[in-house]
Parts: structure tokens; sequence; C-alpha cells
């Protein structure tokens, strides 16, 4: 881990978090924790300055954050499984492997991962299915998955995820999404199907072209304030860390993990209520 | 006679034309079709074989989609003892380089046991859907879990076909039924859809006669248990809508003894 890489995106969240913050009133008192500022734009709840552990998930996000060539190109699956057999204690909850791209008549590295951990493998398309190789999301569980959702909204944005019952204070099934955005109508299509409370309770963590970041922020504090957005980009790179959550979930803090050849974000989740 | 030929043919060509101007007046092109080569297999929870074996069968049939059933995952079974904490669908998709999707029914021995699906196509949705039963009904026969694994498959055309694998319950007739009326009721608005497996019915049950009201059957006439001396059939692959869903070819395995079952392929078109 490069430790300029590691502050740059510590810090970011911390601005990003602060600044998602404002502008923000009490819970209405309806248990979804949105609430309604004094010109009746909805709102939701601060995120609480104390974390509750017994709350905190996390999700391992292995990318380079670029696009132009499958994250397994250049490297082994057998580093990815090494990673997850090294984990201990609290477990994350899934691992996101992205361009893990899908070729036909060839084993996934989705598929070879989960033979030697014993993990159910799962693949989310970031593109439509082609005859020979398909781009997309690998995801990697422990946990024996109930749903499998997928969602191509406005703007042919790809979006897929597990539902799984993850050990927070008590068991609670949890939705862990993934995408890629590379442009403001895809994080539209993303985001309505939050708010219009299509996907099961959860979260979203993919990465999203670092040239529409602002434009996206902009258009998620006018137009979607009942969700929190979270993006943190690291130097020279085409992309930056994308993640997206209704009012119930907060982005606690996200790590610049793995080792230097295996690139990889630990993401902290918090169940608020 | 020869007024009857002319009145008969008369008859055919005016046939033929309404026929074609039927044809002329729906517009655009003919609708797409796929064409897919599927297969189930009951693996009887691997007693027969080893994985290689199996997988070495699969492959060598190039199939796009697969049905297994009686599946384990990291079971430790005295009777399988070559298989003790082998997760079947992980092995089979690393073996045949498909994709693989896992869907447990029940916990047993240390692991789970249950049905799979591997596919050539990236799988966009998936869903494990348990199947009625009468457990819990006083005075009924308390039967195993069962499920329904449910794939839905974006093709490279651009179509999506709902694929399901299933197991239907194995000692109750009145537990097939309610779960066949199930799958037509829970599956009743996906289309095109293939659903195959082990129904544990013959093709005169009324729990396939039910099956059939929605679906069409894909397969032949041909036994498929037990492998080394079928007396019936009870693995089957059906197909929705059935006005538009047709098989291409079928095929039964009478040489393969890799489980209790033999292997079915199909080639359909929808």
């Amino acid at each position: 881990m490069r430790l300029k890489e590691y502050m740059t995106a510590i810090l970011l969240v911390g601005s990003i978090t602060a600044g998602c913050q404002g502008n923000v009133t009490p819970d209405n008192g309806d248990g979804n924790g949105n609430g309604e500022t004094p010109d009746g734009q909805p709102s939701i709840p601060d995120i609480p300055e104390e974390t509750d552990e017994r709350n905190v998930f996390t999700v391992d996000f292995f990318t380079d954050l670029r696009d132009d060539r499958s994250y397994f190109a250049d490297r082994d699956h057998d580093m990815a499984v090494n990673h997850i057999k090294s984990q201990s204690g609290n477990l994350p909850a899934a691992y996101l492997f992205d361009r893990s791209d899908f070729v036909t008549g060839q084993p996934n590295p989705m598929v070879l991962i989960a033979y030697e951990t014993g993990y159910h493998p799962f693949f989310v398309q970031t593109e439509k299915t082609s005859e020979t190789a398909t781009k997309g999301t690998g995801i990697v569980t422990a946990y024996s998955v109930s749903d499998f959702d997928s969602a191509i909204p406005a703007g042919m944005a790809f979006m897929s995820g597990i539902t799984i019952p993850v050990q927070l204070s008590t068991i609670q099934n949890t939705g862990i999404y993934t995408t890629t955005l590379d442009s403001t109508e895809q994080f539209e299509g993303i985001a309505s199907l939050w708010t219009g409370k299509r996907l099961n309770d959860g979260v979203t963590v993919g990465k999203i072209e670092s040239g529409i970041k602002d434009d996206v922020a902009d258009m998620a504090a006018a137009r979607y304030p009942t969700l929190r957005l979270f993006m943190a980009g690291i130097e020279e790179t085409d992309y930056d860390l994308f993640v997206l959550c209704p009012a119930a979930f907060a982005c606690r803090n996200f790590e610049v993990w793995g080792n230097e050849g295996l690139p990889c974000y630990r993401v902290y989740f918090e169940k608020l209520f | 006679m020869k007024k009857t030929v002319i009145t008969l043919t008369a008859a055919v060509l005016s046939a033929i034309m309404s026929f074609a101007q039927e044809q002329a007046s729906s517009s655009g092109p003919a609708p797409a079709r796929d064409t897919l080569k599927v297969m189930t297999y009951n693996l009887r929870f691997g007693e027969l074989a080893s994985m290689a074996d199996i997988a070495g069968f699969i492959s060598s049939e190039t199939p796009d989609i697969v049905a297994l059933q009686e599946c384990d995952w990291a079971t430790y079974r005295e009777r399988a003892p070559k298989q003790n904490g082998v997760r079947f669908i992980n092995e089979l998709a690393y073996r045949t380089g498909m994709f693989g999707l896992y869907g447990k029914s029940i916990d047993y021995k240390q692991g789970y046991y249950g049905i799979g699906i591997l596919s050539r196509y990236p799988v966009v949705r998936s869903e494990r859907i348990r199947l009625p039963d009468c457990n819990g009904m006083e005075g009924k026969k308390q039967t195993e879990p069962r499920i329904m694994l449910l794939a839905e498959i974006e093709l490279p055309s651009g179509r999506h076909v709902t694929f399901v694998c299933t197991h239907l319950e194995v000692s109750s007739s009145e537990v097939r039924v309610m779960q066949s009326q199930f799958i037509n009721e829970r599956l009743e608005d996906i289309s095109p859809a293939l659903i195959a497996g082990d129904f544990n019915a013959t093709p005169d049950s009324p729990a396939i006669a039910e099956i059939q009201k929605k679906w069409k059957n894909l397969t032949g006439p041909d036994f498929t248990i037990s492998s080394d001396n079928p007396v019936k059939k009870i693995d089957y692959i059906f197909g929705k809508p059935q006005g538009q869903v047709e098989m291409l070819s079928t095929r039964t395995f009478t040489d393969v003894r890799l489980s209790d079952h033999r292997p079915i392929i199909s080639t359909v078109i929808f």
C-alpha cells in the first residue's frame, strides 16, 4: 500500500462525507430516516458521529480504477485467492472484482476463485452480452445467496447485486450491488432505482468515470437528497471509487487495501437503522 | 372428377393467397429466434462418478445451459466419501469453463444439498424459490423441502431467456401436483422460459399433466431411470410459450452411467 494513495483516499472520503451532512433536518419519525427541509425538499438525518461497531460491515472492491483491460489480464487469480484465504475475524460480506470479464468457453476468474475458496460466484455484466467476451464485475461471497438481482435502467448502466444475510447486531438481509458509471444519465438510472425502492435494502459499490464526478455530485445534491453518495479518487486513474446508498446506510470509511500487485479498496459501511 | 380437381385447386390457391396476404400485412421482419442446447442431469450426489468424469461428459456435449440435481455443497456423506467437502457446482463450473449457480434446498451433513445451473452465458438475475409442501399441516405427509432455481440469461442476440432448474418431491403425488401448480403460477408472466430437471413424475402423471398446461415438452419418451435398467421417465426439459418454442433434436443417453439417472440433451429454438 502506498501511503500517499491511502492518505489521499482518506482525506477525500472525509471531505465528501462532511459535505453530505449539510442541509439536513432530523428524522421525521416515519422510520425511514427521511425528513424535510424548510423549503419542502426531502432530506435524511445526519450520520451520527459515533460508529456502532456492531452494525459495521465491509466490502472489498478489487479494481485498477481503469477500464482499458481485465483486472486479471496480468494477474494470477491465485493472488485474490490468497487474499481471501488470509482474512480472519470480521470477514468482508463480499469481494467484488472489477473487470473480471466473461469470456465464453473459458473459465471466468470468479469461477476459479470460487473453486479454490469454496465461495459462491456471481457475475455482473457492465455491457450487453457478446458472443465472445462480456465486460463485467465478479462477486464472490461466503454466504449462500437467495437472490441475485439485476437492473438495466435508463442510460444502459448495468447494476446487479446479491442479497445476503449479513451478521450485524442482528442478521440483516443486505443487498450489495455494483456498477460502472460513464455518464450522468447512467447515474440517474441507478439513483432512481434506489429512490424508487426497486432494490433490496443495501449499498452500491463501483466505479465512476472521473470526468463526470462533479456533475454527478451536483445532480445528487439537487435531485437525490435522500441518498448518500461517496466518491473518492486516486491519482492517475481514469475512474474514482463510487458508493451510493439509501439513508439507512453510511459509508464510514475506506482504505486502500491489498498489496502492490493487487489493488483493493475496503469500504466500511454502517447500517444506521 | 375434373370439376372436383379444379374446385380443390381453386380452394388451395385461395388458401395460399389468403396466407400470403396475412403474412404481408404483418409489418416488420420476422421476430428473432435463438437456438440453445440444453441438458438436464440428476447426479445422485456424486455417488457413482467423480466430478472430473461428470465434467468431462458435460463438456463433450457442449451444452449452452445445464440443469443439475442432487448436488452437494461441502457435505460429508458416508455413501459418497470421495465427494466429501466437494462443492459440486463450483468444481463442475471450474472444469467445464461454464458459469455456475448453486441453490441450496436443505442443510445436510455439514453442508448443503440442492440443485444447480451451469451456463455458457452470463446470468443477469437469479432467484432461489422455495416450492410449496404440506409440512406443518396436520394429517399430511412431511416431505423434504424443495426449491426451483431461476436464472435469467442474456443471450448474444440481446434476448433474455429464463432458465429454471428444479427437483420435485419424490414420495407424494399430492405435493408434486401442488408444486407443479405453483411453478405454473409463479412463472406465469415469464417468457420465453425453459424449465428442466427431475420431476419425479412419469409422463402420464397428474404433476406432468399440470405442467403441460403451460409448458411444452422438449424431450423424447425414453426412460431416464435407472441408468442401467431404465423402467420409467421422470426427467424432462419443458419450454414456453408453447406455440413458439420447438425441439429441434433430443437425446437420452443410454450409455452414460455416471449416476442412477440418464442425462438428456435437447436442442431447442424459441
